[in-house]
């Protein structure tokens, strides 16, 4: 998997045009790059050079920065050089290729630096995971269980754990090979602490569907009528055109989707085709994909407007409310400068009595100087109605990986078995044994080659 | 019986405790020319400590030695006096056969069991090596001279730089009223082993006459009492009962007010003695809130003149130790035979050893037993039969034999000894065993005594017992597996199961908790025939108990196993490893494992090492 001959290099700020770029070289090839390409012999460890930068005929190339790093201090255990150049495409095409030709140096595969880190034992397969999704993070919420994993919060839980499912079998032992001396140990007290465990990590796994939520983001589809005001909507919203926005019935027929932070949260807003009996071809699919949609999440933005109140619309909506169930759905009344708003809005309320059950918000989405009032608005009534039930305040967020669930839904077997077996002390014993091991995979000593590929294939490269 | 002494030997036993006298059986058994040299005659079989054998962990590593040929099983069988399986109430898997025992037949039993191995009553002053190679050659006898071998096993015990501690006073012996090992002792330093000092101790020994048992909580043995042996047939002594008694606060205050003259508090002892088996004062010390302690009152011998005192081990100066004992109830007149006292001994660190009990630095330099930092009869008595095995193997040519941790407790100690730096005196338990649920005493036979066939160390009756309890464990099991029922009819039988339509085996049923063979007989009448003994069956009936925790251990295992097979890529370096202690790294450049098992068997290697390995394997 790893070749400890070949030394890798690969550019770690985006792709294109920025203040500086930097690139990154790991391995023993970065004795080579010093001095061939930033002429210095032997370069000190963790100091800053001002150099500049040669290609192989010797023109300069740039005028950068460079730290070079020696193993092991660095993050990935071995030798690294990082330049620091001028943010330019064309610099960066250059330096990367002159890289290139430098013998036993190649470009590194995705992940292959943190890779590198974890075989070096700089960090921990959680941690791995955990600087991966850091990168990757967009929002405040992301960031936060990014951060319990990079920085120990995951790791000190799993031995947190782990320490007391030790004592706890400690403790069952002590009455098998104790149980001639006088000393007792108290059944009721290993069954607590045992249920004590099982609570902390059912509430780890219900927090992993919380984490998969703050990665993947809340989604949230907006429906309702055609010509009510969607597209508009969800233009302000995402603070975009997006959505193309006309006032002829059957406009957007593609699924839009944008992601935005909403309070710390990534929420997906989805604009839909509007529902009704299509006039082509196109509509038809675009309604199917609409309807679809909507069958398949679970948080509804209906759009109701006083223009758009007619038999037709209410039918539509009826038979399509027929279809779906259990969902949470709220209302915008839009359009709330046109005349007969209140009126309308009532007759809305007639044709479709669930709406008295729902909350809603009315909005005007013409008058483009109340946009911000209207988009906060929104983001309150999206906070209060779709946000604030998915534990957002809870910060004791630690798993996010399938592999996560998978060892924590054993462990929790394997404790839940050894609860139940506490009559039979060495069954018990056993049972927690296995919960133990369960929480060693979590961190990573016990993997196998194959998911170990599977997780580092995950990775971004250069990072 | 007169033997006649000769020069040259396969195989030398130094000691004549449990390890040496294991090892001699063993190596001489399996064909090495064998010479077991101790002091006197009387060591063979001597118990330094409590006269108790087994227990949990170790009746299982009595089994096991048993189950492999060696002598300890069989001669505790013959001097037992009280019989009882420890954890009757739980589950086999932690179940231990313990028994007191009758020092003296016990002796006798050994010397019996060994009656045609060479023996010098003499001690081992010197050992010599070849002129250029680091390789034993031979041994100088005080009385006898020297005497060549091949292999020497150094099984010293607690003799090593021996050195007694009496409150104030202190003075040179192995045990008590014997000479320490002092001379053998410059070898070790000579030759730069890493040496540790550990320390234990023992209570007095009360006069039988002077108690008041009546005081006392009687103990009785069980009434059907277990041999230790798969070959004893029957148990020939009267059993007899022991007594429970306990300390009480004047005790305490009399120790705690004398605490600065026992030499383990007053800075004389500074080795580490084991956790698991503290000396009254400590006891006293360290549980401040405890009103009392435990004692067992165990007898010595079948007529019951000597007891001994469990639970109270102690080095106060001799006029404390009377003064503390004569204020526990029943032990008011108790009269004192010997006083009780601590030992400081010298240790081998064990990651001198390869997994063979051989030593990394000299070639055909054996150790075993509680030189090697282990405490206690039956760990001593499993090294000794392990190196006795590997010497002489090494001697005639054949291959060395190690066992696994997933094998035998024999297995667990040797791996757990090998890495080494022990900074406690190692006593085994139960829990050490990962595999415990397939380590049972039980089955001890199941898992050894064929592998005892090929060593050459199964006598006749051995093989042949064997051989036909095997025989029916597998009919009676294939009998069990062919006949089925449904749910519905268990369930008429009394057997709470889930009504899910599924048929079940007898041997399914046999296993599930609360089942047993009347049971199976009343759902499946035909099986009334089966022709086997009622021990066999219940072995039947634990073994189907077990065999889902089994199986799924044996999963364990070859996933273990195939990670054992992981190779090191051909450039793996393990100076480029980082994470890894320098130590460890030594170990690896020295031994260049090939495979990720053999690197763990290293001794010196930790588990964290490793799993740091792993990882190597898979770059
Ligand atoms: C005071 C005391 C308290 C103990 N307390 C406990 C306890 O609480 N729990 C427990 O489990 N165990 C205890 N033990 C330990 C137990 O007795 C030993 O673990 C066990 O006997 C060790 O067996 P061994 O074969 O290694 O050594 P030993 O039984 O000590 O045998 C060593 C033998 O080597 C011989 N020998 C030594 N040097 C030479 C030489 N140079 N030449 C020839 N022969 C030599 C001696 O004569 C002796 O026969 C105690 C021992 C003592 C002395
Ligand atoms: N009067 C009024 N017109 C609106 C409002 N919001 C949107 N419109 C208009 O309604 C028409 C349809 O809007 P669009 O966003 O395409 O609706 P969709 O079909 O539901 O996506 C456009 O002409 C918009 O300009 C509003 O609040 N008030
Ligand atoms: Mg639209």
């Amino acid at each position: 998997m790893l070749n400890k001959d070949k030394s890798i290099f690969a550019l770690s700020t985006p792709w294109g045009i920025s203040g500086i770029s930097v690139i990154r070289i790991s391995g023993k090839g970065c004795c080579n790059v010093v001095k061939t390409m930033c002429s210095i012999k032997s370069p000190k460890p963790r100091y800053i050079y001002n150099c500049n930068l040669k290609d192989k005929q010797s023109n300069i190339i740039d005028n950068i920065m460079a730290v070079y790093f020696n193993s092991p201090k660095s993050f990935t255990g071995e030798d690294m050089l990082e330049l620091y150049t001028h943010g330019s495409i064309a610099v960066i095409k250059r330096v990367l290729l002159e890289l290139s030709y430098i013998p036993n140096l190649e470009p590194a595969q995705p992940g292959e630096f943190l890779k590198r880190a974890y075989f070096n034992n700089k960090i921990s397969l959680i941690q791995a995971e955990g600087i991966n999704h850091l990168i990757k993070s967009e929002t405040e919420k992301q960031r936060i269980v990014s951060s319990n994993m990079s920085f120990n919060g995951t790791i000190s839980l799993c031995e947190k754990i782990k320490e007391d499912i030790t004592y706890i079998g400690a403790l069952v032992d002590a009455t098998i090979e104790f149980s001639e001396e006088d000393e007792n140990t108290q059944k009721s007290n290993i069954e607590k602490l045992i249920y004590k465990i099982i609570k902390e990590l059912g509430s780890q796994l219900n927090g992993i569907e919380t984490t998969r939520k703050i990665f993947n983001g809340l989604n949230i589809i907006v429906f309702g009528p055609p010509n009510v005001g969607k597209s508009s909507l969800f233009n302000l919203i995402t603070n975009s055109d997006n959505s193309i926005v006309t006032s002829k019935a059957g406009t957007t027929r593609d699924l839009i989707q944008v992601a935005l932070e909403v309070e710390g949260y990534k929420v997906n807003f989805t604009d839909t085709a509007g529902i009704r009996r299509a006039k082509d071809d196109i509509e038809l699919i675009g309604i199917k994909r609409t309807t679809k949609k909507i069958e398949s999440e679970e948080k509804l933005m209906l759009v109701l407007s006083p223009d758009s109140y007619n038999k037709r619309n209410v039918n539509s909506l009826k038979d399509l409310f027929n279809k779906i169930s259990k969902k949470e759905i709220i209302v915008i009344f839009n359009k709330e400068d046109l005349l007969n708003f209140k009126k309308a809005q009532k007759k809305w309320f007639n044709a479709l009595p669930f709406l008295k059950k729902t909350s809603f918000i009315t909005t005007c989405c013409i008058n483009k100087n109340e946009k911000h009032k209207i988009l906060k608005k929104i983001s309150k009534f999206v906070k209060s109605e779709f946000i604030e039930n998915e534990r957002v305040n809870d910060n004791n967020l630690f798993f996010t990986e399938y592999r996560h669930e998978v060892h924590l839904k054993k462990c929790l077997k394997f404790l839940k078995s050894s609860y139940n077996l506490l009559e039979k002390v060495e069954l018990c014993s056993e049972e927690l044994r296995l919960a133990l091991k369960e929480i060693e995979s979590i961190e990573g000593n016990v993997d196998s080659e194959i998911k170990l590929d599977i997780i580092f294939n995950k990775f971004c490269i250069g990072k | 019986m007169f033997h006649v002494k000769q020069k040259f030997y396969d195989v030398i036993i130094l000691g004549g405790g449990h390890a040496g006298v294991e090892a001699a059986a063993a190596a001489s058994k399996i064909g090495a020319k064998t010479a077991l040299i101790t002091f006197s005659r009387k060591d063979l079989g001597a118990m330094s400590c409590n006269p108790a054998m087994g227990g949990l962990g170790k009746g299982h590593l009595i089994r096991e030695i048993d189950a492999l040929g060696g002598i300890i099983g069989q001669a505790s069988d013959m001097s037992g006096i009280q019989f009882r399986m420890l954890n009757r109430t739980k589950g086999e898997a932690v179940q231990g056969p313990r028994a007191q025992i009758d020092r003296n037949k016990y002796k006798k039993a050994v010397s019996g069991l060994l009656k045609t191995l060479t023996i010098f009553e003499d001690e081992i002053e010197e050992i010599h090596l070849e002129k250029n190679i680091r390789k034993v050659r031979s041994v100088k006898l005080k009385e006898f001279g020297n005497l060549n071998c091949q292999s020497l096993i150094v099984t010293t015990g607690t003799f090593l730089n021996g050195l007694i501690h009496c409150g104030q006073k202190s003075w040179s012996a192995g045990r008590l009223g014997a000479k320490a090992t002092t001379k053998l002792a410059k070898f070790f330093i000579k030759e730069k082993f890493v040496t540790r000092r550990l320390k234990t101790g023992t209570p007095p020994r009360l006069l039988g006459s002077s108690i008041d048992f009546k005081k006392c909580i009687e103990q009785k043995g069980d009434s059907h009492p277990v041999p230790f042996s798969f070959l004893t047939e029957e148990l020939r002594l009267k059993q007899k009962a022991c007594f429970i008694t306990k300390t009480n606060e004047t005790t305490h205050k009399i120790i705690r007010s004398n605490i600065y003259k026992s030499p383990m508090y007053n800075g004389k002892i500074k080795s580490k003695g084991p956790r698991y088996c503290p000396s009254i004062e400590d006891k006293v010390q360290r549980f401040k809130d405890r009103i009392s302690h435990q004692i067992f009152l165990e007898p010595e011998t079948e007529a019951g003149d000597i007891i001994y005192p469990n639970g109270i081990s102690t080095a106060m100066p001799s006029n404390v130790q009377k003064k503390f004992i004569r204020s526990i109830n029943g032990l008011e007149e108790a009269q004192i035979l010997k006083d009780g006292y601590a030992i400081e001994y010298d240790t081998i660190d064990s990651k001198e050893l390869k997994n063979t009990y051989e030593t990394k630095k000299i070639e055909g330099l054996y150790l075993a037993g509680q030189i090697n930092g282990s405490t206690g009869y039956e760990e001593a008595a499993g090294q000794g039969l392990l190196a006795g095995i590997n010497a002489a193997n090494k001697v005639l040519g054949k291959k060395s034999f190690v066992l696994g941790r997933s094998d035998a407790y024999l297995g667990v100690l040797t791996s757990d000894l090998m890495k080494g730096g022990l900074v406690e005196p190692y006593r085994m338990f139960t829990s050490r065993a990962e595999y415990r649920l397939t380590l049972r005493a039980d089955n001890a036979d199941y898992r050894l005594t064929d592998k005892a066939i090929n060593l050459g160390l199964a006598c006749k009756d051995r093989s042949r017992k064997w051989i036909k309890k095997k025989k029916a464990l597998a009919a009676g099991t294939k009998l069990l597996r062919q006949n089925y029922a449904t749910p519905n009819k268990i369930k008429a039988a009394g057997l709470d199961i889930n009504q899910d339509g599924k048929k079940r085996s007898a041997y399914e049923v046999l296993g599930y908790n609360n089942s047993n063979w009347q049971l199976i007989i009343s759902i499946w009448p035909q099986l009334k025939k089966v022709n086997i003994s009622e021990k066999e069956k219940e072995q039947i009936r634990i073994t189907a108990f077990y065999e889902k925790y089994v199986e799924r251990q044996m999963g364990e295992i070859e996933e273990l196993k195939k990670e054992s097979g992981l190779k090191f890529k051909s450039n793996f370096n393990a100076k480029d490893c980082a994470g890894l202690s320098n130590e460890v790294k030594e170990i690896l450049l020295k031994n260049s494992p090939k495979t990720l098992g053999e690197a763990s068997l290293l001794p010196g290697m930790t588990p964290s090492a490793a799993s740091l390995l792993l990882k190597h394997t898979k770059k």
